[in-house]
């Protein structure tokens, strides 16, 4: 295992690695007396770090949610704190719901093997009304299970106290009788809940169209630091702040960022907003950004995470060196910088060749250090016509890159994360398919999420892939009223498969049809799909985020977007044309196919794969028909074997390969 | 089909919708009239409730009250908060303005849909001035009123002597300091001593008896003050020809006169004469100015916030091959870090031109005093 190979921090949330505390060290203690700061005056403040591709942002905010998350058991006379780390992959227009479900999936996280940040919520608030006599966790358990309606009693006192609103003292209650976790995790994520979990929770669901759920996105993030109360100082942690950019000169995402803030820091009074920029966003936010929007970002200052010094870089190399590997000489007999050549590694100091980041001197070393143990060439001094160009090295390197970012998301995926997928991926993926296409925003059109203009059409797309029913009943209805030709050439009502409509849904059924024959099309993207958009987003945001490296140097976004324009996996660019009405791939053409598909996929929500003479039987249809149909659309349902047919569900996890050029 | 509102019954959630959306439409605030007058048909609603609605949403800050802008008139509502929205124009507008300028021809440059108020403004100006973000700088003519400038008044004074001189030429130095409004006595001195010391003015001696000294941009050149020793010289040498010296001889004897007084014949000119390369003299000082400069512009540059290279080169108005000269001097001693740009090829020429760059195709984007704990200096 070479040393030197891990260069690059995916998470604040992984464990372990390698620590130089001199390094950035007094940018870290900046963000711990900031909590501080937060913690005695009792109110929020910001703090901005920025820093080249590479020099050690995310690991920064590794160490700070190390140094403040508590990992000891549970006591509430610790002076503790709440981290949530937020990646903005992300559309501008989602920013407040992306804050909202990452601030609950890290609350609902357990930390360190122990209990979860919400846990340790309860524990402060039930110990600010019950001082302990003896330990907290057993008297908690003891309360829950012998005397509920005494912990029921003091929830309600906490509520009181603290001005919770109605959802967030329920959701509270479940969480202290640990009930209905999962759906629970759901609702306060923001996720569409059916209506019978509603009913489980007793809680409403945010209903209304995007403005509104953005707006309830926020009200329930306040509400929730409120929740926190002062004595948890929270750190929410901003990274990948470029990704919300679809474009260089986006300056809505710069607005929606700078106003996110400013609510946070004026609404809120227990949270220090960490935000990590690239050196050269920092310019740009300082320059594009409302002035009163920096004021609050930088209200704690603006901190540099420098190039590495000369000895910097010698701590960091011993450091990754203090491992047991028998390729490594013992101290005494190596140079400091071992193993890179002394003149190599004052080379990288000189003047001209740029600034030394942590990863790039990492990604130099673990190359030099190859070549030691296998004796190999560097890769530099390779003849011309063994080693590849270096265009065709980065083309592999994103090939393969792609593939395991297409593996990892299509095992992640799910229909909760649709909306944030086609929201933020969709503009990105469209004009590597068609360059002339721009993504504008239309405020009359408050329930058609994304609109694209060519110089002869005006497209929308409606994301209706609520899963309660009544939600989308009222949104289709909505949308009846805001398609019109004037305002849009074409209207595209984007659902699902694994959210079909269910039985009792007429209202939705009925407006979907009326939908169609306004003239909408109904597409359903598959889990393949929705996996590749969600791929794309990624690379190209890492990209744009100084955090996709090949080597020594950081893979520009325009490289990637090439590489994608070139290559771009059929799937992806049918589903495109099947956007733009070009497509070769059979989309529901009637509301009664609609009707039909919907009802099958129903029928396959809840019996994965069925005969097609049962199919037949609970909707009234004949067999041949519905056999006609599957073969029509293939890409949503299944059909398998010989009489009697069975129909399948297709949650296909089937691989996206990158064309080859 | 929306319901039609009755003034029995509350508005609608599509009626406030519609409401709010009408005055997020808006460039600049508008009154309730208006705003009924465009409200679709089946939206209308009384105007006891259009005011409700509207103290709705005041309630909950989705939109601002804005006063009359009669005595008489309406109050008006807006969507966004237009002392912020001016606050922003101005700190836009004043960062690259090339000259001082009055709050009342300010008022006609910000490019706002909306009008700022003399009072606004006059708070906004105060306010950066008191931050040092602006400067006051005197009025232009005795009538004329206080000017705003990114620039403070030493920075003003000193450019304007520059452009006096180079409109005019050399002047003495009572006529150039007039012509500088507003400056006292001892700001004076400064100016003229700091220009000197720069070598962006130099003193012309008094030519004659009766001549002046002056200050031009350049220095004086020798033939003015030598003319009036042409006729004596002309003269003596006719003398001497006609009594038959040799003309090696006289020759050699006024080449011996001039030598004597300090100018050596038979040296190259460039050895003879004093530096004078601009970029050459500057950066034995220009790395020191940064430093003061950066510390100006960003409060919290000592603790080490990255700085543009785009706002330090515009506030250090230096030559563009010094500037990069000193910023990389900096960094090599230690004293700054670079913070450069990954994708160079991303930008345009005139963009790439903005930054620093070292030559071997680096750019640079921001520089960050380094801070003490920041590690070693070697």
């Amino acid at each position: 295992m070479n040393p030197f190979r891990d260069t690059i921090v995916a998470s604040p949330w992984e464990y372990g690695g390698v620590d130089v505390p001199a390094i950035h060290g007094s940018v870290l203690d900046q963000c711990v007396q900031g909590v501080e700061y937060v913690r005695s005056r009792g109110r929020s403040a910001g703090l901005l770090i920025h820093g080249e591709a590479g020099s050690g942002k995310t690991h920064l905010l590794k160490r700070l949610r190390s140094q403040l998350t508590p990992a000891a058991p549970t006591a509430t006379d610790r002076r503790e704190c709440l981290y949530v780390w937020v990646r903005l992959q992300t559309s501008p227009r989602m920013i407040w719901r992306t804050l909202r479900r990452s601030l609950v999936d890290d609350w609902f996280r357990p930390v360190s093997g122990q209990r979860s940040q919400f846990d340790r919520i309860l524990f402060h608030r039930l110990a600010e009304i019950r001082i302990a006599e003896g330990d907290l966790e057993p008297w908690y358990e003891y309360m829950r299970d012998e005397d509920p309606q005494g912990l029921l009693r003091l929830m309600d006192q906490i509520a009181e106290a603290q001005q919770l609103d109605r959802n967030t003292a329920v959701a509270f209650q479940h969480i202290a009788f640990e009930r209905h976790r999962r759906d629970l995790h759901a609702w306060l994520a923001g996720t569409s809940l059916p209506a019978a979990a509603l009913d489980r929770l007793e809680m409403a669901q945010d209903d209304g169209t995007d403005e509104e759920r953005e707006d309830a996105a926020r009200e329930v993030v306040v509400m929730l630091c409120k929740l926190a109360g002062n004595d948890l100082p929270i750190v929410l942690s901003f990274d990948q702040v470029e990704a919300l950019q679809t474009t260089s000169d986006d300056k809505d995402a710069l607005f929606a960022f700078g106003q996110l803030i400013s609510t946070l820091h004026d609404s809120t009074s227990n949270v220090l907003l960490v935000s990590s920029v690239q050196s050269v966003f920092a310019t740009l936010l300082k320059e594009k950004s409302r002035q009163a929007d920096y004021d609050r970002m930088t209200s704690l200052g603006s901190y540099s995470l420098n190039p590495l010094t000369r000895s910097e870089a010698e701590q960091l190399i011993a450091a990754r060196l203090s491992v047991d590997h028998p390729a490594i000489p013992p101290a005494a007999e190596r140079t400091a910088c071992w193993p890179l050549d002394e003149e190599e590694f004052d080379h990288l100091f000189k003047s001209g060749r740029g600034s030394v980041s942590p990863r790039k001197l990492l990604m130099r070393c673990a190359e030099r250090f190859e070549n030691r143990l296998h004796g190999t060439l560097p890769e530099s001094t390779k003849p011309a016509s063994v080693s590849p160009s270096p265009e065709q090295q980065v083309a592999e390197f994103l090939a393969a890159t792609w593939d395991t970012r297409l593996e990892e998301k299509q095992a992640a995926n799910t229909a909760d994360r649709t909306e944030e997928i086609i929201r933020h991926g969709l503009p990105l993926l469209m004009p590597l398919v068609s360059p002339t296409l721009r993504h504008v925003s239309a405020e009359t059109l408050p329930d058609v999420e994304l609109i694209f203009e060519s110089p002869r059409d005006r497209l929308g797309v409606s994301l209706c892939t609520q899963s309660n029913m009544t939600t989308l009943a009222k949104r289709l209805n909505r949308l009846k009223g805001q398609f019109d030709k004037t305002k849009l050439s074409r209207l595209v009502v984007l659902r699902d498969g694994r959210v079909p409509l269910s039985k009792g849904a007429k209202a939705a059924a009925k407006h979907l049809e009326e939908l169609q024959q306004k003239g909408a099309a109904i597409v359903y993207p598959s889990v393949e799909v929705l996996a590749a958009i969600d791929a794309l987003r990624s690379l190209l945001s890492d990209a744009k985020s100084g955090d996709l490296s090949f080597g020594t140097e950081p893979v520009s976004p325009q490289s990637v977007a090439d590489w994608l324009q070139a290559c771009l996996a059929a799937p992806l660019r049918d589903f495109v044309e099947e956007i733009l009405g070009e497509s070769r791939v059979d989309s529901p053409e009637t509301g009664a196919d609609t009707a039909l598909l919907e009802s099958l996929m129903t029928l396959l929500a809840e019996q994965p794969m069925l005969s097609v003479a049962q199919a037949a039987e609970e909707l009234q249809r004949p067999v041949t028909e519905i056999v006609a149909f599957v073969q029509r659309h293939p890409q949503h349902i299944g059909l398998l074997g010989q009489p009697p047919l069975l129909l399948f569900r297709i949650d296909s996890n089937l691989p996206v390969p990158h064309e080859t050029v | 089909m929306p319901k039609k509102s009755s003034l029995l019954s509350p508005p609608s959630a599509e009626a406030r919708a519609d409401v709010l959306a009408i005055v997020r439409r808006q460039s600049e605030p508008i009154a309730l009239k208006a705003v009924a007058k465009l409200l679709p048909a089946a939206h209308r609603m009384s105007d006891a409730d259009l005011q409700a609605t509207v103290q709705e949403f005041l309630s909950a800050s989705q939109l601002c009250e804005y006063p009359p802008k009669t005595a008489s008139g309406p109050l008006r509502y807006w969507d966004r908060d237009t002392r912020w929205l001016a606050r922003d124009a101005v700190s836009h507008r004043l960062s690259n303005w090339p000259e001082p300028i009055a709050a009342k021809e300010l008022a006609t440059r910000l490019g706002l849909p909306f009008k700022v108020s003399e009072n606004d403004l006059a708070t906004i100006l105060a306010d950066f001035v008191t931050r040092g973000l602006l400067h006051e700088i005197p009025a232009a003519t005795a009538k004329g009123k206080i000017r705003y400038w990114n620039q403070d008044r030493s920075e003003y004074f000193r450019s304007t002597v520059l452009q006096v001189l180079q409109v005019k030429g050399p002047l003495p130095e009572a006529k150039l300091q007039s012509s500088v409004k507003g400056i006292t006595p001892g700001e004076w001195q400064l100016v003229r001593e700091t220009l000197r010391q720069s070598r962006k003015i130099f003193l012309h001696p008094s030519v004659g008896k009766k001549g002046k000294a002056a200050f031009g941009l350049r220095p004086p050149t020798a033939a003015p003050y030598l003319k009036e020793f042409a006729g004596p010289i002309t003269a003596i040498i006719t003398t001497l020809t006609e009594a038959e010296v040799a003309a090696d001889d006289i020759r050699r004897a006024i080449v011996e006169m001039v030598e004597a007084a300090g100018i050596p014949f038979g040296v190259s000119r460039a050895a003879t004469s004093k530096p004078t390369d601009p970029v050459g003299s500057s950066t034995s000082t220009a790395p020191d100015r940064l430093i003061e400069l950066m510390m100006t512009l960003e409060p919290g540059a000592a603790r080490g916030t990255l700085i543009g290279v785009r706002d330090l080169r515009r506030s250090a108005r230096m030559d563009k091959a010094v500037f990069d000269a000193a910023v990389l001097q900096l960094s090599r001693q230690g004293k700054v870090a670079l913070h450069w740009h990954d994708f160079p090829a991303s930008l345009t020429a005139e963009e790439r031109d903005e930054l620093v760059t070292d030559g071997a195709g680096n750019y640079y984007i921001g520089v960050a005093l380094r801070t003490v704990e920041s590690g070693d200096r070697s």
